[in-house]
């Protein structure tokens, strides 16, 4: 028996939630609204209103707001996030709640950007959703309303293990963290809400290591999309803090931009073939990677991320800086960067009301971020999906509550058999009478070496997998020796016994899914397979180790499937009539956009240079690198080629054409825009017509349109003047001479 | 992943905020001096959230970068 505990303490409650995060906090709330008279108890390793992620990120939240389109973004969330393995029912009721969610929130304390009118203040995407934010100290708040609404709090307390009776969940075991005594929750319903497995790799996520994964897996629960528990985001190497959306401008030793090379089109996040191509481009020498801070900087610039008004976001972000400067390399235009693993595994199987297969048990938030499916082939969170991280955890907290109420009201009360507790608290405490061997960091460090590489979490392969399985296995054997020397210790070694489970669990569900999709890519299947493949792999405790098996997907019953046409419709805009401008003036402004670049749309364009310069006379085949903001997306560098309207696919009607194609590294046309215009009474008359190849964002057809009218409209205010000033540089190299006329005039 | 936590234990008031604060468990709460304790430096990560918040700004993290353990590559 134990010899460094006091005796056990027993607490009972209708409603045992296990984590003071955002979602506990959200869940405790929501069930004592509906129903007051339910004893909540709401237990957190650490101390509720400060533990949990939600206060560890940038605060941002996702959102569909009015003005949004819905089914757009469903439409692109399942096609290009998701790739057909949501449970697009629940991602429908995620998305259509979320704004009622956000206002709850605020209802309960949290300081939610607001509009003057009080509305919640979003900014739109081009994906079709929104974002808004709180600031950090969103969770005291929280704690205080709970509280108030007569929830019951334990902090420092680490729950270990479910309880169960006749096939249901009972309550669950723990011990107090800073004495060490042993704890005993009964409950008629229990509530996970203690996050996902981060693998303790990323300073900021450290408390995610797995625990209400882990419990339920040994409670019988079935998991689902485990294999989605890989993801890589990109850090500052000094520091290890992410670079939000700095996939792309990132450079190797070369000082070749490799994000052109990898990653196609604008992407809602960072995608997968970035971290693939880092890897790339490290295995063939050409490392280290750098970010370019100079560009990184300028494309946050106006993002309300960083302007909303949020003193303790700011003072975070100020600190980190500061300490870098002080304790860091010194500041530098290129930056080194890495890739930070935070894996994210989340999968506890839930349902629409957030109940695990197990009765008696519920799981929110982190939790079950994956394993409810709405997000389908994506880690979680963020989901590739910014801000959904903390508003999954509200929104499952709210959708779960009238179910756990109701059952809470409806089920038998519990006693817990002292036998079964006896064996546990022996089993929970065992490693403080250990003599001093196998160490939890020793542990924790061999499962990051085998979750950490990109070659075992990104470029999966079946061998790699098995690789990783076998050191995997290693640390497992030898769980039972690890040994601690006080409270804090044992609670380490019970998240290395967690994080192992969840190790082992994503390498399995990965070597299961002989295909590649979305986040999960083998280098030994790279094609997605749609035949055999739009299944859930599902893992649960088998007989002997874990059972993996697949569950379809009911494609039949959603709206959205795969081979469906997704073209997206050419945008067009009449730009009428150019005063003053001549169609000669638009020939030569063309070839002699580096002259005036930043003055054809002085808000949004960044910088401009010719990759490969048009040839004297003429104008085809050249390549220009423009750098420019498109209304809420940030700064990209675009390569446009110009290409003969003779060979385009879109009509030419005026006499002058020129056409426009957005090209990829390798030369692949991913998008064209062909211009034509002809003389008019008092100038031009000109129209441009854009085709997309591909997916795109919803929102980017009357994105560009803006923006092409923004640039086109400007012609008159500056073109001639410029044209005028250069007639006096006479060397064609320098002012160079092209016409684009492509038709005999139609008068 | 670690860092040296310091205190300046003459201008703290013992409010406890930076214990509360902690979501690694690496500060604790000394009954006897009514001040907190560096317990568990070696598990500090650097969040500077006890720093922040500190009523009277007496903490200073002091970060051992770079912050990652394991190589990704």
């Amino acid at each position: 028996m134990t010899k460094k505990t006091k005796e056990k303490t027993s607490l009972d409650a209708d409603v045992l939630i296990i984590g003071g995060g955002i979602g506990g906090l959200a869940a405790a709330i929501n069930i004592k609204e509906l129903s007051p008279e339910t004893d909540v108890l709401l237990v957190d390793k650490q101390t509720i209103g400060w533990g949990g992620k939600a206060n560890k990120g940038a605060g941002v939240l996702w959102v569909l707001a009015p003005g949004d389109d819905l089914d757009a973004f469903i439409d692109f969330h399942v096609r290009n996030i998701g790739i057909y393995l949501n449970d697009q029912d629940l991602l429908y009721a995620m998305a259509r709640e979320s704004y009622g969610a956000v206002k709850k929130l605020a209802d309960w304390g949290v300081k939610v950007m607001r509009t003057p009118s009080g509305e919640p203040e979003v900014v739109h995407l081009p994906i079709g959703s929104s974002l808004t934010a709180a600031d950090l100290d969103m969770m005291r708040p929280l704690r205080a309303k709970a509280v108030k609404a007569g929830v019951r709090t334990v902090d420092k307390t680490q729950v270990v293990e479910l309880l169960k009776q006749d096939g249901r969940v009972t309550g669950a075991v723990g011990f107090d963290l800073l004495d060490g005594h042993f704890l005993v929750f009964n409950a008629k319903a229990t509530v996970l809400a203690n996050g996902d497995c981060d693998f303790g790799v990323m300073r900021m996520w450290a408390a995610a290591c797995g625990d209400g994964i882990a419990a339920a897996y040994h409670a019988g629960a079935e998991m689902r999309n485990a294999e989605f528990g890989n993801f890589y985001d990109v850090i500052n190497k000094a520091t290890g803090v992410p670079c939000v959306f700095g996939f792309d401008f990132l450079y190797n030793a070369q000082g070749e931009n490799i994000s052109r090379r990898y990653i196609d089109g604008p992407q809602p996040d960072i995608p997968l073939s970035i971290i693939l191509g880092m890897e790339k481009e490290i295995m063939e020498g050409r490392g280290p990677l750098y970010i370019d801070m100079g560009e990184y900087m300028k494309s946050m610039e106006g993002n309300a991320m960083v302007e909303w008004d949020r003193p303790l976001f700011k003072a975070h972000m100020e600190r980190e800086m500061t300490k870098a400067h002080q304790y860091g390399p010194p500041p530098a235009q290129r930056v080194e960067v890495s890739l930070g693993f935070t894996g994210e595994l989340s999968a506890v199987k839930v349902d629409r009301d957030m109940r695990t297969t197990v009765p008696g048990l519920w799981a929110i938030g982190d939790t079950s971020y994956a394993g409810s499916a709405w997000a389908g082939a994506t880690e979680g969170p963020p989901g590739r999906l910014r801000g959904s991280g903390i508003m999954n955890a509200v929104l499952a907290a709210v959708m779960a509550g009238p179910s756990i109420a109701r059952y809470a009201k409806e089920a038998a009360p519990v006693v817990a058999d002292k036998g079964e507790l006896a064996r546990l608290k022996e089993a929970m405490l065992a490693p403080l009478n250990r003599k001093p061997g196998y160490a939890a960091t020793e542990a924790i460090r061999s499962i990051g070496d085998a979750v950490v590489p990109v070659k075992y979490s990104a470029r999966r392969s079946k061998d790699r997998l098995e690789e990783a399985l076998s050191k995997i296995a290693k640390v497992r054997e030898r769980i039972p020796e690890l040994s601690a020397n006080d409270p804090h210790g044992l609670c380490k070694c019970h998240e290395a016994s967690f994080m192992v489970l969840c190790a082992e669990m994503g390498f399995r569900a990965a070597l299961a899914r002989t295909e590649s999709r979305g986040w999960h890519y083998r280098e030994d299947y790279p094609e997605r397979d749609d035949e055999n493949w739009l299944k859930w792999v599902i893992v649960k405790k088998g007989e002997r180790g874990m059972a993996v098996s697949t569950e379809p997907v009911p494609i039949g019953n959603y709206k959205i499937k795969p081979g469906q046409s997704a073209a997206t419709p050419d945008a067009v805009v009449d730009h009428g009539e150019l005063v003053g401008v001549t169609p000669e003036m638009i020939d030569w402004w063309w070839v002699n956009m580096e002259k005036g670049y930043p003055l054809w749309e002085p808000n949004d364009h960044k910088s401009f240079v010719w990759e490969v310069p048009p040839p004297v006379g003429g104008y085809l085949g050249a390549i220009q690198i423009a750098e420019e903001k498109m209304g809420p997306m940030p700064a990209m560098k675009l390569r446009i080629r110009w290409d003969d309207p003779k060979e385009c696919p879109i009509p030419v009607m005026y006499e002058h054409a020129i056409v426009a194609s957005g090209i990829d590294e390798q030369g692949n046309v991913r998008a064209m825009i062909l211009h034509q215009w002809e003389k008019s009474p008092r100038g031009s008359r000109m129209h441009s017509t854009m085709r997309f190849f591909g997916p795109v964002p919803p929102a980017l057809p009357e994105i560009w349109k803006a923006h092409d009218k923004a640039e086109v409209s400007t012609f008159p205010t500056f073109l001639p003047d410029l044209y005028r000033l250069w007639q006096v540089v006479k060397d064609p190299a320098i002012n160079r001479q092209c016409s684009l006329k492509v038709k005999s005039s139609r008068t | 992943m670690s860092a040296k936590i310091e205190i300046n234990k003459e201008t703290c008031k013992g409010c406890g905020t930076c214990v509360k604060a902690c979501f690694v468990d690496v500060m604790r709460w000394d009954e006897a001096e009514k001040k907190p304790v560096v317990a568990y430096e070696q598990d500090c990560v650097w969040c500077f959230t006890c720093e922040i918040n500190c009523p009277v700004q007496c903490i200073n993290v002091v970060p051992d970068m770079p912050g990652q353990a394991v190589a990704p590559f």
